[in-house]
Formats: C-alpha cells, sequence, structure tokens
C-alpha cells in the first residue's frame, strides 16, 4: 500500500506544465467564459431568439476562435456593475469583456490587469428633446443622475470646476433606477459613457423615451477587457487577439479575405503578419493559424466596430478615437 | 454548452467521498485515484497542484513539523509524565478529565494551529484513557473538534480565522472585543455534548493508585535541548511575523523539525530514518489531495456566482445573508478544507457586499478596511461555518483527519460513519449557537 501511495503522490508532483492556467482551462473545459454587459445594444444583447450580439460578445468569439478553433464555445454572462469584479476574480469567467473603463486605481487596487481598449469613448450628456437643452452650459444647475460605482462621478466634479458651472449629482444604483428617475424627471439628464447613451437611445426609443445625446465628449474612457493579474501569460494572449484584430484591418485583412482558401490572394504583408502569428502561437498557448481564423470569425477591428458601434449598426457611432492612428485616430497594434 | 469540466470535477470529488464514507477503499487511496482520474482527463496540471499548496497557507508545514517534533519528544518519557500528571489532577474522574480537556486545548490552541496542538497533546489524552480504561477514540474526535473551535477565540487561532480578520481589517484586541464571545460559545456548546456523546468517559471512575508517581523523565538532558526546540517552534508562532525578517508559521514549523532531527541525531537517541518513518504520510498525502480538490471546485467559479445569487435571494437582509452563509459554508467546509474554502467565501462575500452597494468596489481588493459595522455579522457567519463546519466529517479538517491517523497507529480505526455520529450533532448545535451569535450581532 506504502508503495502505491508513494508511486501515485509522484505522479501528481511531476504533472507537466504548461503555458498559463487560464488558457489551459479554456482547453480543457473546451469553452471559454466571458462576462459580458446586461442587454446593452452594439455591446451584447441577446434578441428573441436567443442570439447574441455586439461588440463584447464578437471579441469572446474571436477569443474562442483563436484558442479553441470554434466561436461558438463561449459562455457569456450578462454582469450588473457591482458584479464583475466579482465574478472575475472568483474565476467564474476567464475574461470580463464588459463594458468596463481602464484606470491604475483598479489595477493597483483589485488586483486585476487591463489587455486593451475593446473601443474608446468618454462621458457624456443625455437630455429630453423637448427640454430646449442643446449644450452642456444649459445644464447648469440642472440635476444628473449618475451611475454609482462608476468613474463619472469623478468626472462631472471635475468638469464642473474646470467649466465654472454647477450640477445637482443625483446617485442611482442601476441604469434602470437613472433611466426611470429620468422619465418622471427627478433628473434632467443622465451622464454615462457615449456608446451607453447611444444603447440607450435605441432602447429608449422602443420604450417610448425618446432621448438627445447633447455633443462633446466630457472624458477619455478606455473601455478595456480585463483578466485577473495572476495569470500575465493570459492577459498577453488577450492583448495578441486584440492587436490581430487592429493589424488586420492597418494591412487590409478583411474577413472575408482571411476565410478565402490559405495563402490565395495574400498579400506580402498579410503573409509576414500570419507568419509572426504563427510563430508566436505556442508561446501563446494558441495553435498555428489562430490569427486567421480569429479574423476569419470576426473580420477586422474596423468590420467589427463598423458592425457594432458604427454605421451598420445599432448604435450609428462615430469611429472618433477609434479610428486607427494613421487615421487620426487612438488605435495602434502592438508589433508581434 | 454544458460545462462538463465542471462536472467531471463534482461527479469525481462526490465519488471519492461515496468511497470514504461507504468504507470501500482506504481513504487516501480514494484521493489519489480521483486525482488521477482528473489528471488523464486533463483538467489538474502541475500550476494547479503548487496552487493548492500555495492556497493551503503552509498546512502540510505545520503538520510535518508538528508530528516530527512529537515524535522527537516521544523517546523522552515526557508525554508519559505529563500525562501522568493530568490523570492525578483528574483524580481518576472521566468529567473532570473532559472537562479539563476543555480548558487545556482551548489555551493551546488559542495560540498553536490546530493540527499540531492535537499532535502534541494526544498522547497525553490517550495515556489518561487508557488508565481510565475507557476508549480513546471519543476523547481523541473531541480534542480535534474543541481544536477547531478554539481556533475561533482569537484572532491567531486558526488560519480561516486570520484572513476573514484580515480581510475585514480586525486587530488583534477588535477580534478579541468583537467575535471572540462567539468563539467561547462554539467551545462551551461542547460542554452539555459531552454526557451524550461521551457517555463511558463522562460517567468513569477509577481509583488512582495511592503511590501513582509520574515516570521519571528519560535522558533529560536531551528533553531539555527537544522542549527548547518545542518553545523555540511555538515562540515563532507567535512573533515570527513581526521581526525583521519574518518568518511565517509553516516556515517555524519546518525549524522546529529540523532542529529537532538534529537534536536526536546529535544525541544519537535512534536513527533520524525512524523518526521519519512514524511521519503519518498517508494523513499529510490525503490532506494534500483535498487541497487540490479543493483547487479544481473553486476554479469552477461556483462560489462566485453565489454573491449574485445571495444579492437576489436575500438583498439588503443582512441576517438572512449571514444565516445562508453559515448554514451553506458549513456545509461546504464539511467535505472540503476550510482555508481554501474561506478564501473563496471572503471574496463571495464581499462581492455581496459591493453589489449592496454598502462599500464600493475597491472592497474586493486587499488592504479595504472601511467596512460599514452592519457588515461584521456576514463576515462573523461566514468565518464561523468555515471553522465550525469542519467538525462534521473526518475529512472536513486537518486537525480530524490528524487525531483518526492517531488513533489508527494505535489500533482504533475510526470510520467515516463514526465520526459522523459525533461531528452531526456537535455542529448543527455549534452552528446552531453561532447563529444565535450572529442574530445578536446584528441587534
Amino acid at each position: 500500500m506504502r508503495m502505491l501511495l508513494a508511486a501515485l503522490f509522484c505522479c501528481l508532483t511531476t504533472l507537466p506544465c504548461w503555458a498559463g492556467d487560464t488558457i489551459n482551462e479554456i482547453k480543457a473545459r473546451q469553452l471559454l467564459r466571458c462576462g459580458v454587459s446586461v442587454g446593452a445594444p452594439g455591446l451584447a444583447i441577446q434578441d428573441s431568439q436567443g442570439r447574441w450580439s455586439g461588440i463584447e460578445v464578437d471579441f469572446c468569439g474571436a477569443m474562442a476562435a483563436a484558442a479553441l478553433e470554434d466561436t461558438a464555445k463561449i459562455s457569456l454572462l450578462p454582469l450588473p456593475i457591482q458584479g464583475r469584479f466579482t465574478s472575475l476574480l472568483g474565476k467564474e469567467v476567464d475574461l470580463l469583456a464588459r463594458n468596463t473603463s481602464q484606470t491604475i486605481g483598479r489595477e493597483s487596487q483589485l488586483g486585476v490587469l487591463f489587455a486593451g481598449p475593446l473601443f474608446i469613448t468618454g462621458q457624456s450628456f443625455a437630455v429630453h428633446p423637448d427640454q430646449g437643452i442643446h449644450d452642456l452650459a444649459g445644464l447648469n444647475n440642472a440635476s444628473i443622475c449618475i451611475f454609482k460605482g462608476t468613474t463619472h462621478q469623478q468626472n462631472i466634479e471635475d468638469l464642473a470646476a474646470h467649466r465654472g458651472l454647477s450640477f445637482q449629482p443625483i446617485v442611482v444604483d442601476s441604469s434602470d433606477k437613472a433611466w426611470e428617475a429620468f422619465a418622471t424627471g427627478r433628473c434632467t439628464a443622465v451622464t454615462e459613457d457615449a456608446t451607453l447613451l447611444a444603447a440607450a437611445r435605441v432602447q429608449g426609443f422602443k420604450r417610448g423615451i425618446p432621448l438627445t445625446i447633447l455633443p462633446g465628449i466630457h472624458s477619455r474612457e478606455l473601455i478595456s477587457l480585463v483578466v485577473r493579474q495572476a495569470d500575465p501569460s493570459w492577459l498577453v494572449t488577450v492583448r495578441a487577439v486584440l492587436s490581430a484584430l487592429i493589424t488586420a484591418e492597418e494591412i487590409g485583412l478583411t474577413g472575408e479575405m482571411a476565410r478565402k482558401v490559405q495563402g490565395t490572394g495574400d498579400s506580402t504583408e498579410v503573409r509576414i503578419f500570419l507568419g509572426r502569428t504563427d510563430a508566436l502561437a505556442t508561446s501563446l498557448g494558441l495553435t498555428p493559424g489562430w490569427a486567421r481564423r480569429v479574423i476569419a470569425a470576426v473580420g477586422n477591428y474596423g468590420e467589427l466596430y463598423e458592425r457594432n458601434l458604427g454605421a451598420q449598426g445599432p448604435l450609428q457611432l462615430e469611429r472618433g478615437p477609434n479610428r486607427l492612428v494613421r487615421d487620426g485616430g487612438m488605435l495602434y497594434a502592438v508589433p508581434f | 454548452m454544458p460545462e462538463l469540466h465542471a462536472y467531471a470535477i463534482y461527479i469525481i470529488f462526490g465519488g471519492v467521498i461515496l468511497c470514504i464514507a461507504c468504507n470501500l477503499i482506504d481513504m487516501t487511496l480514494a484521493a489519489l485515484l480521483g486525482l488521477c482520474a482528473l489528471i488523464v482527463l486533463g483538467i489538474i496540471v502541475q500550476k494547479d497542484v503548487i496552487n493548492a499548496v500555495i492556497a493551503s497557507q503552509g498546512s502540510l508545514s505545520l503538520l510535518f513539523g508538528g508530528m516530527v517534533v512529537a515524535r522527537v519528544l516521544t523517546p523522552t518519557g515526557i508525554f508519559e509524565n505529563v500525562g501522568t500528571r493530568f490523570l492525578r489532577i483528574t483524580g481518576g474522574n472521566g468529567k473532570r478529565f473532559l472537562l479539563m480537556t476543555v480548558v487545556m486545548v482551548s489555551v493551546v490552541c488559542a495560540i498553536l494551529p490546530n493540527a499540531t496542538a492535537v499532535i502534541l497533546l494526544a498522547p497525553i489524552v490517550i495515556r489518561v484513557c487508557r488508565e481510565l480504561k475507557v476508549g480513546f477514540v471519543g476523547p481523541m474526535i473531541f480534542t480535534a473538534m474543541l481544536s477547531n473551535s478554539a481556533g475561533l477565540l482569537t484572532l491567531v487561532g486558526d488560519p480561516a480565522t486570520f484572513m476573514v480578520g484580515q480581510a475585514m481589517g480586525l486587530t488583534f484586541g477588535e477580534y478579541l472585543q468583537k467575535v471572540s464571545l462567539g468563539g467561547v460559545l462554539a467551545v462551551l456548546v461542547l460542554i452539555p455534548l459531552m454526557p451524550l456523546l461521551l457517555r463511558d468517559v463522562w460517567q468513569a471512575r477509577t481509583t488512582l493508585p495511592a503511590d501513582l508517581r509520574p515516570a521519571p523523565i528519560e535522558r533529560p538532558s536531551f528533553c531539555v535541548f527537544s522542549l527548547v526546540v518545542l518553545a523555540t517552534m511555538v515562540t515563532l508562532f507567535l512573533i515570527g511575523e513581526s521581526i525583521p525578517h519574518p518568518i511565517v508559521p509553516p516556515a517555524a514549523a519546518i525549524i522546529g523539525a529540523s532542529l529537532a532531527l538534529l537534536a536526536i541525531h546529535t544525541a544519537k537517541i535512534e536513527p533520524i530514518d525512524n523518526v521519519l518513518h512514524d511521519v503519518d504520510w498517508k494523513t499529510i498525502i490525503f490532506i494534500f489531495c483535498m487541497m487540490c480538490y479543493v483547487e479544481q471546485i473553486t476554479k469552477t467559479g461556483v462560489l462566485a456566482g453565489l454573491s449574485r445569487q445571495m444579492f437576489e435571494m436575500f438583498s439588503g437582509n443582512l441576517l438572512l445573508a449571514g444565516m445562508f452563509l453559515l448554514t451553506s459554508i458549513g456545509i461546504v467546509s464539511g467535505f472540503l478544507a476550510n482555508i481554501p474554502v474561506v478564501a473563496a467565501a471572503i471574496l463571495m462575500t464581499k462581492g455581496y457586499l459591493v453589489l449592496l452597494q454598502m462599500v464600493p468596489e475597491e472592497a474586493l481588493g486587499i488592504g479595504f478596511t472601511a467596512w460599514p459595522s452592519e457588515s461584521l455579522p456576514v463576515f462573523v457567519a461566514m468565518m464561523f461555518g468555515g471553522t465550525l463546519g469542519g467538525n462534521a466529517t473526518l475529512i472536513g479538517a486537518s486537525a480530524n483527519l490528524v487525531a483518526v491517523g492517531i488513533c489508527a497507529s494505535q489500533g482504533s480505526k475510526v470510520s467515516f460513519v463514526t465520526f459522523l455520529r459525533y461531528g452531526i450533532p456537535v455542529t448543527i448545535c455549534q452552528l446552531a449557537a453561532s447563529a444565535i451569535y450572529v442574530w445578536v450581532l446584528t441587534l
């Protein structure tokens, strides 16, 4: 018996050690678990047939295409704002794709790391069209609904001080409560990320609450992908997939091109890009061909944006800072 | 898509527990075979094993150190000596013996790790039981349960209490003021159960020989040196973390074990091989396996989701949430090692309070101390569930396993079911008393 126990014990302590924890777990369970927004058009929403759409959903699909070679192998968990980090830290999800602003404070205090912006937005204000308010100055002394636990509370104080305005902030617990307060006239305006206001505008039309989003973006919010600090190699993998999407746009590799038979009509730039990403496949915990699979599954970054947040999507937002650096935007890919 | 991977973990772990409960196979072998199944299925990798050991906060080192030091002291005859002195104080009265055991274990466990305390006290308890002509299995199980409960008396009494206290930002003094009374209650609850569960011991009366004297200490100088080693280890347990180069308790245990081995080797009492041979490796391997299972189960994220479910079920009713935590963590802790369970439950509790918006999301991180006083009962309930739930089964706490291992080495095997006969009533009563304490805290 002693010999048998000793032999079994030795087997356990000599197990192979591969890349990161998270990627191995994802492969073992053949499923990527993603935390996403709760019913936000353009970001993550389920239709009446149960089909998901949105930029967060697409990015999770891209990660599954890279890690599991199948975009369908994802489990999407809609998370409320106050539940997002608990789920990530408690290993309920592998990746938080849910609308979350990147801050140094969150990285230093919460034990999380941001893999890079999925998109860049900023704080904006929405009012009722009949109120005759056309700009920020029109909101002087107005009551403004702000969601608790967001970066907007600090931003609005800074904005008021900077512009010499005065706001009466009304802090509310959730999105629903904010719009309820807005509908009943308890607050004159609601402040949120421009993307979320655009999503609310889409939903507001359906609920009979028309919205006007005031011009101007009053903060810079890097809406980033979040992972646990405990597994930096998973951070690199997520960052690699995000960079592949942006690089693909930079070199003109579209989803349609990537779906064609491998090598057919690939430009030199595309061949170099795919060659470099393949060379890194093992160290990223992925299999060769991962970058092509990602682009074939969801398109390049530009396609991803336009389909969900841009002209072809429900929100109709301009790309603004989400353009590539060469086009005057802020997006650039980390070189491979 | 169903998470077959998670189901595989639950099924395999359930199967292992079933094999142990039904006594179908040796428990350590069952645990190892279950882990092998997880390896074959590609669910567990080396990193998981390392993570499991890290999450255990050095429990294995504490056990190894305690076992080696106790074994090195054995040839000195000190346990017989102390046991006889203890027996004389009991006057051959079983009732007095049990009540004095409560005091002795409570004092020792308030400062020493539970399992280490059981290892050191077991020879004394067994010696007295033999003189009283009663079985030692019941008293040994009670000693383990007492040690688990007494860990609640101080902030440093148990790694789980330390973790929760640290998460709440409590100092040693604040813990004594706000939480220790609950620990006293958990210990006191055991006393009325003794006449019921340990009837033969409680009623035992033996006339001790008038000339009963403690056996002389053999090899006095070696004994003194070994006791100095033990004292060094205990001192390092208490102050090791506050010296300029901190020494954590597991490291103190290894230092103690090494010095003890050096003592027995230098004094040429017996070969070191004999000492290492007598270490209860089977129990150590079993505890290691259990840590790996807990690591796998927490990795499924099942506990993290509970914070949202608690929020949906109880909303802002902190008393109900506390009762839920006390019960659910108590049940889980009955089957899984309490340290990793409590570590996962701390995040879950914090997550619930963040959802309630009692605290900002920064509270999920380390170092947040601005907890409102209303949150105390929720944390206390979770901590008491995690610590006292371990009394329910043989595998619920390392002290239980050590006690059972010592019983087996003395010729009395303890089955899973035998342990349950003591564990279930004790745990129910202790959790009920804790529930009252939590309720009082909410007033």
